[in-house]
């Protein structure tokens, strides 16, 4: 039995001590550097309790970049969801084609986010070679759309303008997740529910939601997860500004880990965004345990 | 540079090299190039106007440990970069990077277009004021990090999201963690005149 036991743990091993390596050690120095001053360059620290978490919560980039997450997460909830959920029962009653138009929607999930990125900005955004310098040169000089701006040049516009980017990246995953769950609605139901004249919002109130229900209240929760751990689209577009209009917790923290040195505040600003994943983590956890004793 | 197209910023604090950078913006098609200049800082009365400020963040050298004959291939490399027929002809197709130090620059600045034009502008008053001697240097034209994260943050004001006063006191803030955390690069002296 000893014997077994030993093999166990060896079996086990490389996968617990790849999880230490590159999970829990960072994790855990992480959380340690957040009570700290590190620069990221010295050797040397210094613990300073929570200074780091006094100076960011007094920073109003800081709640700014917090607003910008949380609307970010609020559209993301809702644009790609209602336009998967709408094109994954377009696909439901379509035949062969439906392969065709799953792959034509994933085309910009697949590529690299610095791709779908640097696409929009060189062939749509660029004021020399873009589409937007040629739109700009359709109106004569004194039109009030002449001096058409690239959206990403406001702070009123830009947050909006690279979460619409991103859902146009994002929106054929959901469709291809929720087109999977749809597909699993027993038929008989689906059968029944038309003899007794259900129309087709009645059927997907009452006979597809309830079943790909589990499906996208995962989807909520993992969406809210990566919402506000958001980084490329934000970063490579903007850079999280103009004027920190589209500041994104983690564009903050990269700014200050990266560029201001401040590893500590960095850390800080880290963990608090995880804090958000957490709750997001164990609101599914308490749905998941509630849904098994029901 | 963005905010600076559209009217929206009325200036840029940037090297000369940012005119790289202007080549996304400005060109002769948009028939906008009559709106971007460069000044040199600083400018202040009683000091000779030009005086331009020279950043010297990195050196061209030689390895003393490769062989005698890489050696002298890398001389000659240096030696055809710091001409002016290597500074314009990678201007003319590369506008804004390829300002090597040189000591005359004699061209014909009207046989220039577009930013080559301005670049080669600035190029040649900036060697004008290093010959008459009005040049200041640093070993680096950056800030410390903190500091020079809170400059960035210059797109706030022109966009009416920050005060001057709150810019500043931002960015003293800043510098004073700098300094506080030994981050604050030392100011060599300046050399005495003839020294």
């Amino acid at each position: 039995m000893r014997r077994w036991s030993f093999q166990y743990y060896l079996l086990l091993a490389p996968a617990v001590l790849l999880s230490v390596a590159v999970v829990l050690a960072p994790g855990l120095m992480t959380a340690y550097v957040a009570f700290t001053d590190w620069n990221g360059v010295s050797l040397s620290m210094n613990w300073i309790g929570t200074v780091n978490f006094e100076k960011i919560f007094a920073d109003r980039v800081f709640w700014q970049a917090l607003g910008n997450n949380i609307r970010w997460t609020l559209l993301f909830l809702t644009v790609p969801v209602g336009i998967g959920l709408l094109t994954a029962m377009l696909l439901l009653k379509r035949g062969r084609t439906r392969t065709v138009y799953q792959m034509i929607y994933l085309g910009p999930y697949v590529l690299a986010p610095v791709t779908n990125a640097i696409l929009w900005l060189n062939i749509i955004l660029n004021p020399v070679s873009g589409l937007l310098r040629h739109v700009r040169h359709l109106f004569p000089r004194d039109s009030p759309l002449a001096p058409l701006r690239s959206p990403l040049g406001s702070p009123d516009t830009a947050l909006y303008f690279v979460a619409m980017v991103d859902i146009w990246h994002y929106w054929g995953f959901l469709t291809v997740i929720y087109l999977a769950a749809l597909r699993q609605t027993p038929q008989e139901l689906v059968e029944a529910a038309t003899v007794e004249g259900a129309g087709v919002l009645q059927l997907f109130r009452f006979i597809y939601l309830p079943t790909i229900l589990p499906t996208v209240l995962l989807m909520f929760v993992i969406i809210t997860i990566f919402s506000f751990l958001t980084f490329e689209y934000v970063y490579i577009m903007t850079g999280g500004g103009p004027a920190h209009g589209s500041e994104m917790l983690s564009t903050y923290a990269y700014t200050l880990a990266f560029n201001a040195l401040q590893y500590g505040k960095a850390a800080a600003t880290g963990l608090v965004m995880s804090f958000f994943g957490l709750a997001a983590s164990m609101f599914y956890v308490w749905m998941s345990r509630r849904e098994v004793s029901a | 540079m963005s905010l600076l197209e559209s009217n929206d910023a009325p200036f840029f604090f940037g090297p000369s090299l940012v005119f790289q950078f202007a080549t996304s913006f400005y060109s002769e098609e948009d028939g906008n190039l009559d709106n971007l200049g460069f000044f040199p800082l600083p400018s202040r009365a009683g000091l000779p106007s030009p005086i331009f400020l020279l950043g010297t963040t990195a050196s061209l050298s030689i390895n003393a440990y490769s062989p005698p004959e890489v050696q002298d291939a890398v001389g000659e490399i240096i030696d055809r970069m710091m001409t002016q027929e290597f500074l314009v002809g990678m201007t003319e197709g590369w506008p804004g990077y390829w300002g090597v130090p040189i000591s005359a620059l004699d061209i014909n600045l009207a046989d220039f277009s577009g930013l080559s034009h301005g670049f080669l502008s600035a190029i040649q008053d900036a060697i004008a004021a290093v010959n008459a001697g009005n040049f200041g240097y640093s070993p680096s034209t950056f800030f410390p990090p903190a500091t020079q994260t809170a400059f960035f943050d210059i797109d706030s004001v022109w966009l009416g999201k920050l005060t001057v006063e709150e810019f500043l006191a931002n960015v003293q803030t800043a510098y004073e963690e700098d300094k506080a955390a030994g981050l604050v690069a030392p100011v060599p002296p300046p050399v005495a005149k003839g020294g």
